[in-house]
């Protein structure tokens, strides 16, 4: 009895292991690059590829453009545009199809970003939010762009 | 004068060097395509400020934040490449079905051929297809009837695109039955415009 309870233990140690590495690895993409021009890369899990049109994103993705520029559509219909000497970090998304209840932050570190807002905002508004070094955007579903400077933020005296 | 002395000093005049170059942060909204705009919140030293028009901007980071009317030859001028980046906004279609089945309308033809016209132009083109039905029948039967719906379009897809390297999971379906009525009925009711799919197309 004891055996089988043993082996039962590890069994079920082993189903919970491969769910665990089943949900890591099942991550949905979360939007699609649908221009690209120049140089274009992704860092992800610590490694950084160059992106081209048809790629997919997901979440906690860092995009970054030399030269270049990039479109992405995202699942919820949202769209964003980064110009040339851009980083930008998908911190958080979520959506849910059916009810269209999410979440979409973003961190502009440096360079242009323009934001359409999607099905997101449109069924929560400020449910996107866009952070600068020197602002935090909330999205109540408009079009606009942002540019972030990377210097230090003056201290008051 | 001491090395411990010149310290600080130059600290100071670091510090006063990097706050006479003013920060180039700009915030913009931008004219809406369909003429709404719902506008977004900036919060920045302090500071909230609601942007609700086309060019309302403001210029955070320099301690204290206004609202600036940015105009459009400086939103071109900054965002100019950005802008040329967006990608084509998605577009819905409709298309209505005969009653009990999947036979597409005559009348959705065109519509069809519109958005297969659509897709074809968009590079890394995808497609959102979610089936409904009206409230003829048993709810049940209606979610498969509705996902019936939404595959026989999407094999109308796969078949166009079938040569021209649209990818497979670009194609998404589902059926969503009697639940997102377009037009209110009681039960049992005929309804040619509920028995519909609509397609995103992006």
């Amino acid at each position: 009895m004891a055996i089988t309870t043993a082996a039962l233990a590890r069994c079920l140690i082993a189903a919970t292991t491969f769910l665990i590495a089943q949900a890591a690895t099942a991550a949905s993409p979360i939007g699609q690059i649908k221009t690209a021009a120049g140089a274009v890369t992704v860092e992800r899990a610590g490694a950084s590829k160059s992106l081209a049109v048809g790629d997919r994103v997901y979440e906690s993705d860092t995009i970054v453009t030399g030269n270049g520029t990039v479109g992405i559509t995202f699942v919820d219909n949202s769209m964003m545009a980064l110009g040339p000497q851009t980083r930008l970090a998908l911190d958080q998304f979520a959506f849910d199809p059916t009810t269209h209840d999410g979440r979409f932050n973003a961190s502009l570190s440096k360079g242009t970003l323009t934001v359409k807002s999607g099905q997101i905002v449109k069924q929560t508004p400020e449910a996107m939010r866009i952070k600068t070094p020197a602002a935090l955007l909330g999205v109540r579903g408009t079009e606009f762009a942002v540019r972030a400077d990377d210097a230090p933020i003056a201290q008051a005296p | 004068m001491t090395r411990r002395a010149l310290v600080p000093l130059l600290a100071a005049a670091a510090l006063s060097a990097c706050c006479n170059v003013p920060r180039r942060d700009l915030i913009v909204v931008l004219p809406g395509a369909d003429g709404h705009v719902g506008g977004i919140t900036v919060e920045a030293a302090g500071v909230k400020l609601v942007l609700d028009k086309p060019y309302a901007g403001a210029k955070p980071g320099g301690g204290g934040m206004a609202p600036v009317d940015v105009g459009e030859d400086e939103v071109n001028e900054v965002f100019g490449d950005t802008l040329g980046a967006r990608p084509v906004p998605p577009k819905s279609y409709t298309l209505y079905f005969a009653s009990g089945g999947t036979e597409l309308a005559p009348d959705s033809q065109a519509t069809m051929d519109a958005m297969l016209d659509d897709m074809a132009a968009r590079k890394a083109a995808e497609a959102v297809i979610t089936g409904h039905t009206d409230t003829v029948g048993s709810g049940a039967d209606n979610d498969r009837l509705s996902l019936a719906r939404a595959k026989a379009v999407a094999a109308t897809l796969r078949e166009t695109f079938a040569s021209k390297g649209v990818m497979a999971d670009a194609i998404a379906t589902a059926g969503r039955g009697e639940r997102e009525l377009l037009v209110s009925t009681p039960d049992q009711t005929a309804e040619p415009r509920n028995r519909r799919v609509d397609i995103t197309v992006r």
